[in-house]
This record gives C-alpha cells, sequence and structure tokens, in this order.
C-alpha cells in the first residue's frame, strides 16, 4: 500500500494556502517549503497562458533520493511514504543533488522568521527542526495521519483541488481525468498525480 | 511532536473564532496548546470559507507573534513630521494616552465637532462599522473611507441588483465575462467562498473570459483572454451591446418588460420618460418601505452621513406622476401600474403632441455608432473577437429559459458580467462600470438563477427572533426598486435621492459629496482636495484632528508626498493600528490594538452583504470573533478603545442610543443610554437580539457560528418581488442642469457635465493620448490571493513565497516592449510619470502581458523607512498618480483616474 495524491489543476488557483498552511501544521522554518507553488508561463503573447503548479514531495515508488542516501536516514516506509532520520541523517545534501523534483530542502541554522530570538511558536514548533540536516514533506504522517487525518494542504485547499489516499484509491479518477505524473521519463513514478 | 511530550500537555484546546487577515473574516478554530497558539484552522461548521482558510490565513500565526507588533500607547517627542524624521516616540501609560485623545477630541468639539474627520478601512470590517458609529454620529465629526474600494460599482450594483454587492451565481452559471476582476479565483469579498464555487462552476462547464491588460489569476484560469489597452473596458461592453442588440437581435424582451423601465416612453425633444402631470397635490413621498417590508431601519442620521446625500425637498417632487408604457394591443399609452399584455419596446409613437418611444428604443438607436471596429481601435481586441465573445455571450444566455427551485419556477439566465477594481481606477468609471454591468440588464440576467446575484438582497432573519432581516423597498412613483444599500444595511432609495434638488453644503463632512448623488456608494474621495485646498471649495473650514483606524493612509491612495502634506494639514492625529507604519511617521498619539487574536470584535460577517457571498447552498451565518489568548501587554481591541474614549470625551449616551439603534438590539436588550457597559456585555445583548435570549455571548464563545437556511425567494430578487431596475436614466439629465447650476451658484469648478447621460456610454480616461513623446506605457496594479494591502510583504511566511515567485516585487513587462528597447529581465529602472513623479523598481520579462503596460502587485508596496521592518518590497506605482488635483477624480463616482502614462528608463541612464 502507498499513500498517493491527485492535484486537479482545473480546480486550483495557485492561491498558495497549501505553502502557509504546511509552515502552520509543520512548522518549517525560513527557506523549507515542502508544500508551494511553481509559477511559469507557457506560449507567447497573446497566446499564452500562466501556470501554477503545485508541488511537494512526490513520494516516488523509485525514490532517486533514497538511493543516494549514505545513511540510510532517508527510507521508502511501507505505506509508501519517502521520510528522513534527522537523528541518522549527517546532512550531506546528496539527496537534494538527487531530487528531481527540488523537494527537500537543508537547515542551515537555528533562526526564525524574526531572527535568532524564536517566538512562543517557533520555540514549540522548531525542536523537530534541528539545523544541519534534511527536511521534507511526509504527508504529515505524524502531524495528521497519525491521527486519521488528511494532510493539512489537502484539509486547507480552498477550491478543494486536492484528493488524498491510497494509489489503488485514487487510481480510478486518474484514469478518468487522465491524470499524469511529473517527468515520467525519469522512472521515479511519482505517487503524486496532476489532473488537466 | 513526540509523543512523549504530548503526555505532559495540560491544555489541548480548539477555539472557534474569526480570521482578519483580510477583510472577509473565514470562520476559523484555532488550535492551542498549553497557551500557544500552534495552528490555524478554517471552521467547516461556517460556510463563510467552509472549514478551509486561504494563504493569509494560515499566516495568522505569524502576525500574532510578530514582536513588531506594538502593544503599548506612545506619544510623539520631536514635533517635526516627516518620512524617516525619528518622531521621538515615548512610551506612555494608557491612562495618559486616553487622557490625551479624550482632551483633544473634547477641545475639537467643543470648538466646532465637525473639526473632527476620522477614516478607516476596510482591513477590520467587523469594528468598522462601530467605528464610524463613534466617529460620526457620537462624536459628531466627519468620516472617510481612505481606500479607493469599488467606487462606482457598488453603486451601480446597488440600482441593477438592490444591494451593495453582487457576484455571479457561480454555479449554475455557465458564461462568465470578467472585466478587471479576479472574484472567483483570487480576489474580493467572500473570496474563500466564492473561489470553490466559481471551481465547482468551471469544473461543470462555465466559460471564463477575463477581460484584463495584465494575465491575473482569473486570465489564467480562463477560456479565454481579452488582453485589453488600460482604461478602454467601456468601449469593448458598448461594442458587444452593440451586436448582441443590433447584429444578432439578442435581447431578453420579456424581462425588459417586466423588470426594467425599458418599455417606459421617452419624450424625444428633451430625454426625459413622460410622467403624469400631477397638478397641486401633494408629491408621492420618495423612498418610503413598502408597506410589507420587515424592518424600517431607525437609524436616519447614520443614515444620512454615511450616504452622503442633503435631505431637501424637491419641489419638483410634486410635479410629476407615474410613466407611461405604448399598449400595442390598444395603441395607447397607459400607466406603468396597468396590466398591459404587449408593451412596445422598439417604434416611434405620438402621445400628447409629442413624439415618444419606448426607452429600448432610444438605447438601440443610441447603440448604433459603438461597433465591433469602432471599439477594436480603441481596446486592442480585435473586432472578430469581440463578436464572438458577444455572440457566445448572448447565445449562453439561453433567454426563455426557466428552472424550478423549491418547487416555483424562476427565469434561468446562466451568463453574468461582472467587473471590479480593474475597470474602475479611471476617469469616467461611472459610464463605464455602467457600460459593463448594463450587458446583464440586456441579457435579463440581474437576480435571476445563474446570473448577477445580490449577496444578501432580502434576509427574513432568524427563524425565531426574524433577526437581522431586510428587505428593499420601491420608489413608488416609476415603480423601481430601491436598495438595502452596502455593509450596513439600510432600506435607501437611489431614485428618491435623485428628486431631491442637488444643494451643496460649505462644511466638511459633506462638501463636495453633496454635488455627488450619483455616488451611491459614498466614497468621500474627494476629502483630499477638499482639505488640501478647502479655498478652492469654499469650505469653512479644514478639519484639525485626524482620528485614524486601522488604516494607512500615507499609502492608500496617490503620491506619497502629496500624501504627506494632506497628513501635515492636520493640528493632531490619533492613530490605532497594530503596527507602526509609514502613516506614524505624521500621528501625535499611536494607541495599538492587540492583534485579531487577541481581542473581542463587533460581529464579523454581520448585515451579510459586503463580504458574505449568497447563494442557495450558503445559509445565513452569525459568528464570533474571540480572543484566543491573552492580549500581550493586556492590549485592548478596538471596542474597548471606542467605549473608553466615547467616555471620556462625554457621548457614551449618544453612543449607545446609536449602537442601540444600529444593532437592532431588541426591547429586553436595548442599552441603557447613562451606562457604561464592557463590549463583552453589549456583544452579548447583540447575539441575544439576533438569535433568542439562549444564544448570548457565552454560547458563541463555546460554538462559534449559528446557521440557519437561506431561500431562494430571499436570494432571487426577480420573479418574486416587486419594483424594476433602470434601463434608461432620464434622472441624469435632471441631475446635470441641477449641478451645472449649483457649481455656478457657489463658484467652484465642477468637471464631466458632458457625462450625465441616460445610458451608457465611454470617454477616455485624460492620458488616452500620447501627448508628451515617449510616455507610452501605462502601468497597471494587481493583486493575487495571498497579498491584501501592506500586511502581506509584513508577513514573513507571505513574503517568503512573494520573494520566491518570478513575478514578486518586479515590474513586469512585456518580453517583445522590452527587446525593442534593449531591456531584459532583472534590468533596474525608473518609471517617470506625466505628473513629474518617479518610482524604481526591477523588470521581470513576461509574455503574459498586453505590450504596452507595465504590471506590479500591490501597487502601494515599498516600505522604504528605516524605521518600519518590510523594507523594499515590491513598486508603490501609485506614486506617480497626484492626490490634490481633482481632475484625477470620476466626478460622478469618486473613482480615482490611475490610467496615466510614463516613461520607461534605465536607472543608470539616469544617474
Amino acid at each position: 500500500m502507498s499513500y498517493g495524491m491527485v492535484i486537479d489543476l482545473k480546480r486550483c488557483v495557485g492561491c498558495g494556502a497549501c505553502a502557509t498552511i504546511c509552515k502552520a501544521e509543520n512548522g518549517t522554518p525560513p527557506g523549507v517549503t515542502r508544500s508551494k507553488v511553481m509559477k511559469a508561463e507557457k506560449g507567447e503573447f497573446p497566446n499564452v497562458t500562466r501556470i501554477s503548479l503545485p508541488l511537494l514531495c512526490m513520494h516516488c515508488e523509485h525514490p532517486s533520493c533514497v538511493k543516494v542516501c549514505p545513511t540510510g536516514a532517508t527510507a521508502k516506509g511501507p505505506d509508501g511514504i519517502v521520510t528522513v532520520d534527522k537523528k541518522v541523517c549527517i546532512g550531506c545534501r546528496a539527496c537534494m543533488t538527487a531530487c528531481p523534483y527540488g523537494a527537500r530542502y537543508f537547515r542551515e541554522d537555528t533562526d526564525g522568521y524574526f531572527g535568532e530570538t524564536l517566538t512562543p511558536y517557533e520555540s514549540v514548533k522548531y525542536e523537530d527542526m534541528p539545523r544541519g540536516v534534511i527536511d521534507k514533506c511526509n504527508f504529515c504522517a505524524e502531524t495528521r495521519l497519525s491521527k486519521g487525518l488528511e494532510p493539512a494542504c489537502v484539509q486547507t485547499c480552498i477550491t478543494e483541488a486536492r484528493h488524498f489516499g491510497t494509489r489503488e484509491e485514487l487510481a480510478l479518477l486518474i484514469a478518468q481525468r487522465k491524470g499524469y505524473q511529473l517527468r515520467p521519463d525519469l522512472g521515479t513514478d511519482p505517487s503524486v498525480y496532476y489532473l488537466p | 511532536m513526540a509523543a512523549i511530550k504530548e503526555a505532559a500537555i495540560k491544555e489541548d484546546v480548539w477555539i472557534p473564532s474569526a480570521c482578519n487577515m483580510c477583510f472577509n473574516a473565514c470562520a476559523i478554530r484555532v488550535h492551542k496548546v498549553d497557551g500557544v497558539v500552534v495552528k490555524i484552522e478554517g471552521n467547516p461548521a461556517s460556510p463563510v470559507g467552509g472549514g478551509h482558510v486561504c494563504g493569509k490565513g494560515a499566516s495568522g500565526l505569524m502576525q500574532l507573534y510578530d514582536p513588531n507588533r506594538i502593544t503599548k500607547p506612545m506619544k510623539r517627542t520631536n514635533p517635526v513630521k516627516g518620512i524617516d524624521i525619528d518622531p521621538g516616540w515615548q512610551e506612555i501609560s494608557w491612562e495618559e494616552a486616553y487622557t490625551l485623545a479624550a482632551d483633544k477630541l473634547k477641545a475639537a468639539r467643543a470648538e466646532n465637532p465637525k473639526y473632527i474627520l476620522s477614516t478607516g478601512m476596510v482591513t477590520n470590517n467587523a469594528n468598522l462599522l462601530p467605528f464610524i458609529w463613534f466617529a460620526s454620529p457620537a462624536l459628531g465629526g466627519g468620516y472617510w473611507c481612505a481606500d479607493i474600494c469599488g467606487a462606482s460599482i457598488h453603486g451601480w450594483y446597488e440600482r441593477f441588483g438592490a444591494t451593495g454587492n453582487l457576484a455571479p451565481d457561480y454555479e449554475l452559471c455557465k458564461y462568465l465575462l470578467q472585466f478587471g476582476t479576479q472574484a472567483g479565483t483570487a480576489t474580493r469579498h467572500g473570496f474563500n467562498m466564492s473561489v470553490r464555487k466559481c471551481a465547482n462552476g468551471r469544473e461543470n462547464g462555465l466559460k471564463l473570459v477575463s477581460v484584463d491588460p495584465h494575465m491575473s489569476t482569473s486570465a489564467e484560469k480562463s477560456d479565454l483572454w481579452l488582453p485589453i489597452k488600460p482604461g478602454t473596458d467601456g468601449a469593448l461592453a458598448m461594442a458587444i451591446a452593440h451586436v448582441l442588440v443590433r447584429e444578432l437581435g439578442i435581447y431578453d424582451a420579456e424581462y425588459l418588460k417586466k423588470f426594467t423601465n425599458a418599455a417606459d416612453l421617452v419624450d424625444v425633444s428633451t430625454g426625459m420618460c413622460v410622467r403624469k402631470e400631477i397638478k397641486e397635490t401633494k408629491a408621492a413621498k420618495p423612498a418610503e418601505s413598502k408597506k410589507d417590508a420587515p424592518e424600517k431601519i431607525a437609524d436616519k442620521d447614520i443614515g444620512a452621513v454615511l450616504k452622503g446625500i442633503v435631505e431637501t425637498d424637491n419641489a419638483d417632487q410634486t410635479k410629476h406622476g407615474h410613466p407611461y408604457v405604448w399598449d400595442l394591443a390598444t395603441g395607447q399609452a397607459r400607466d406603468i401600474y396597468d396590466d398591459v399584455a404587449d408593451k412596445a419596446l422598439l417604434g416611434t409613437y405620438t402621445f400628447e403632441g409629442k413624439t415618444v418611444k419606448p426607452s429600448f428604443q432610444v438605447y438601440v438607436d443610441h447603440l448604433k455608432s459603438y461597433t465591433p471596429e469602432w471599439a477594436a481601435v480603441i481596446t486592442d481586441i480585435p473586432a472578430e473577437r469581440i463578436r464572438q465573445v458577444a455572440k457566445e455571450l448572448g447565445e449562453a444566455a439561453s433567454i426563455g429559459s426557466t428552472i424550478t427551485i423549491g418547487g416555483k419556477s424562476y427565469p434561468y439566465r446562466p451568463v453574468a458580467v461582472d467587473c471590479f477594481s480593474g475597470a474602475t481606477r479611471h476617469k469616467h468609471a461611472y459610464l463605464t462600470i455602467w457600460a459593463i454591468l448594463h450587458l446583464n440588464v440586456i441579457l435579463g440576467s440581474f437576480n435571476v438563477p445563474g446570473g448577477m446575484v445580490g449577496f444578501a438582497v432580502k434576509a427574513d432573519g432568524h427563524p425565531e427572533t426574524h433577526q437581522p432581516s431586510w428587505a428593499p423597498g420601491v420608489y413608488e412613483r416609476d415603480n423601481m426598486v430601491d436598495c438595502t444599500s452596502l455593509f450596513y444595511v439600510r432600506n435607501r432609495s437611489c431614485y428618491a435621492d435623485y428628486e431631491k434638488k442637488v444643494a451643496y453644503r460649505d462644511e466638511f463632512d459633506w462638501g463636495l459629496f453633496s454635488l455627488q448623488p450619483t455616488n451611491v456608494g459614498g466614497d468621500g474621495h474627494f476629502v483630499y482636495s477638499q482639505q488640501l485646498h478647502p479655498e478652492q471649495y469654499k469650505q469653512k473650514h479644514r478639519a484639525k484632528v485626524l482620528f485614524s483606524y486601522a488604516s494607512n493612509p500615507l499609502k492608500n491612495w496617490g503620491n506619497h508626498a502629496e500624501m504627506a502634506e494632506f497628513l501635515k494639514t492636520f493640528e493632531y492625529i490619533i492613530m490605532i493600528d497594530i503596527y507602526k507604519s509609514d502613516s506614524s511617521y505624521f500621528a501625535d498619539l499611536l494607541l495599538p490594538e492587540c492583534c485579531y487574536l487577541e481581542r473581542l470584535d463587533s460581529v464579523p460577517n454581520a448585515m451579510f452583504n459586503h463580504h458574505t457571498v449568497g447563494d442557495l447552498n450558503t445559509p445565513w451565518t452569525i459568528s464570533i470573533r474571540q480572543p484566543v489568548v491573552q492580549a500581550r501587554d493586556n492590549c485592548p481591541g478596538g471596542m474597548d478603545i471606542f467605549i473608553e474614549l466615547a467616555d471620556r470625551v462625554g457621548v457614551l449616551p449618544m453612543y449607545n442610543s446609536v449602537m442601540s439603534a444600529s444593532y437592532r438590539l431588541n426591547e429586553a436588550n436595548k442599552l441603557d443610554p447613562s451606562k457604561k457597559y464592557s463590549y463583552a456585555e453589549i456583544l452579548d445583548r447583540v447575539y441575544k437580539s439576533w438569535c433568542g435570549e439562549d444564544k448570548g455571548l457565552e454560547w458563541f464563545k463555546k460554538n462559534g457560528v449559528l446557521t440557519w437556511e437561506r431561500k431562494p425567494e430571499e436570494l432571487y430578487y426577480y420573479p418574486n418581488n416587486p419594483g424594476r431596475i433602470p434601463l434608461y436614466m432620464d434622472y441624469h439629465l435632471k441631475l446635470k442642469k441641477e449641478v451645472e447650476a449649483e457649481v455656478k451658484r457657489v463658484g467652484i469648478e465642477w468637471e464631466q457635465l458632458e457625462d450625465y447621460l441616460p445610458l451608457p456610454s465611454w470617454e477616455p480616461c485624460l492620458d488616452y493620448e500620447e501627448e508628451h513623446p515617449g510616455y507610452d506605457l501605462w502601468p497597471i496594479y494587481y493583486t493575487n490571493a495571498l497579498n491584501v494591502d501592506t500586511w502581506g510583504q509584513i508577513n514573513p511566511w507571505i513574503n517568503e513565497i512573494n520573494a520566491s515567485e518570478p513575478y514578486g516585487y518586479t515590474i513586469e513587462i512585456n518580453t517583445q516592449t522590452a527587446k525593442a528597447r534593449g531591456l531584459k529581465t532583472g534590468d533596474d529602472v525608473v518609471l517617470l510619470g506625466t505628473s513629474g513623479y518617479e518610482v524604481e523598481g526591477r523588470l521581470m520579462c513576461v509574455q503574459g502581458i498586453h505590450p504596452k503596460t507595465l504590471a506590479v502587485g500591490g501597487g502601494c508596496w515599498d516600505i522604504k523607512s528605516k524605521y518600519l521592518h518590510a523594507r523594499d518590497r515590491g513598486v508603490a506605482i501609485n506614486n506617480l498618480f497626484e492626490v490634490g488635483d481633482p481632475k484625477r477624480l470620476d466626478h460622478l463616482s469618486a473613482a480615482y483616474d490611475q490610467c496615466i502614462r510614463v516613461k520607461l528608463v534605465k536607472k543608470e541612464a539616469i544617474a
């Protein structure tokens, strides 16, 4: 069984709610953007459109990050979620280079958003954010999945563009709506799909 | 958190409240663990947000714990005021702060209450109304809304939709044509509600067409993007009307006859509707609510202050009765109230010796010159594209089709033509917005399923208390539907206002408002001109004390140096805010307000008609904004400050009376004018009056939200309710004469008398022609779902995203335009305005923009001061716009003409 996510780009308005709710839920420090929206353009004026592409860890079936991790800190669990054991991670950042989706972040220092002095919120949340190691999306495994809740980005999405479940559960929707993966040519087999 | 830590937790609660990261006040649940707020989520119990928070809402944590918030009162010690001149803030006790503020307000009042001018923004909509009640009726001073807002749009919404805010009926709509708005995808009132409804609609076949010079979010999500030349939206709308009516013959004849004045006969020699002559009789009374209206609102004082209309009787009122229509069956003119089965919409007739035409025929004639070819030259939208859109729009209207809802049959017009900020930042915006929204009149899509529908045109109230409730009345003479206004619901008549004689008032809070019965929305944007140049406007005096709540006037309007001069005209400035802002440099006394997660505010979303989108799946909602944690330094909220100041100034009895009337408290809960209540006590009475004795403040603190079902007949005004909307506005012709005579009598300059037309049109902005060689680009600004006002860049989570986006904080330019000028992404440039003002920024070359347009996010961002902490983020192009010169104002609607030309030069070329 592997968890996966489907993001409906027809509904998505690229608003960034997924990005800030992820910060709130997981208490990620500056520079760590587990969930984000990439903006780009396609075409030339006047036949042009803009694209908002929500990104997070793809939780690949064949993750290139796991292969390159020298300590085994990065691993793919039985639920398909790719995790980092921060006690084992040595911060070599090989996984950052290997990940084709830019889904990994290195915590350089211990600062918060207002400098060295952490706010009460940051003091509580950054306990799990040591410096010198890698941080990444884990589908809110500890903060929400363990309590029977779907990931924060799915819960808050203001257009209800996200679907979460096992890959088996999502297969029909993906087939019906011609869902696709990012860079399937790389052979990573992402568990995050997009609907056109 | 690790399991071992979780076991040690003593307190773990979720508290219902309301967001204040923008004005929409979505329902939230706040997670608090051992005294620390760790998360904000949407509250699924409320339709306001529907269980979701947007990117701003989740970022509220960064405001709550922002060490830069102010929490202690401060007074200025350096009398010299100016940007980056240290005011020498000295922290003082609340006792001293209240004494200082009360003494200044008392002294001003003793001279003349009108010396006090207050201002606020919609930043905190919940408290803004009680602030206005305090500032205006209680203190007796003036009030103006500092932001640019939907000047002219809300007024036209009121006339067409019978309430101040309308939205497409997204889930039933099939074709949505948007001019200069991102409602439903990124912005506007009820954004976090409409965005989901619009997504549902788009998924079910709603075609979205976006008219916008810049590829906004709506354009990104649209099926068709029309990159229009700035300031020309009205011309496009007129051409679409031309194609629909004159080329395709598509219009909703049945709707026009039943629900508009399209059949009313017009005297072609005067342009006025032909009305019965009534001799020697007392006039029909203007603006009476119809008898069965559930509530006649007893707030005359507040209504007068807010609407900016002079209350004078008009002898003309006695001269005319009902208009006529032409009965094709009998070949006679008949009273509009007669049961005429076959009314003429077209043709020319003779009546009482006059040549008359139905107003629709006048409209058809009027449209003749507005061809797609004419518009193509003006708008840069090809004629064939205009015809395509008009055809698709007309066909999608499915004229004649019906839909059954709740067992009743309604007309079904699944098309909507909407507009907002982008379309109104222009000279002649009154005409432009009219031309755009008027398309809904001819297609029959106002107030019916699938079309443009009011947020809350009619409310029957809570099923047990029948409060709060309202319905628009009818202006009996012309059978025109009145409106329930905007923001604070009150029954009012646009038409009765037109019938009053225009009379200039030289008192500050009236001034140029009194010449603007057309400015139904009531934006007080002539304040800047009046305060800077009172002699030019024959004003008796300037205001002396400025009292500002949750506003940053230096950045809200035009050129900052001119705004600084405006702020310097005041002898004393009191500002309530959660941060020091650019405007603080001109304040004498700073009263901090605590964060929204620390305070008890007035009822969020109350009155429903400003930022709570209505539709069948959206029940009525009463909610609460309550403290989740103890306020830092025990800093009070705005409501506490208003009450304390009212008491110390000696106006508490008046304030209590105004609150009793305005909150519509029932007998059991009315405030004793002589008693000082805490705001918690007052709010308890509000909830009990509206929701029943068992649902007071304690109930709301615990439960957060109360909802009840919205009925289809509350939502869709037609066909269940009386009155008509205008196809034709002969009222303007009467106004023109009166305004012209009045400004001549008083001796002040007034512009745009040629705009007082009975039918919509388009006129070019001031800078439409390139009069200064090289000034060939138009800078415009936009926003997105993550940013509102200057809080966005102050909030580090939002700033982090802004800074990481390719377009964030840049000046977007069309790639081909840049290339032709030897410019590239990353170049530092200067925009030189025709006004002589300039701003700097960094270029970003993009494809998604009209070649003659430059676009920036926000438009007012770029705090540069070394005393403020969100520095150098963004480009404040509003610095380019002149403030004091009224030529930049649309004189009919107080819209601000920001359609200016600039010259683009490389910074190094200037250096």
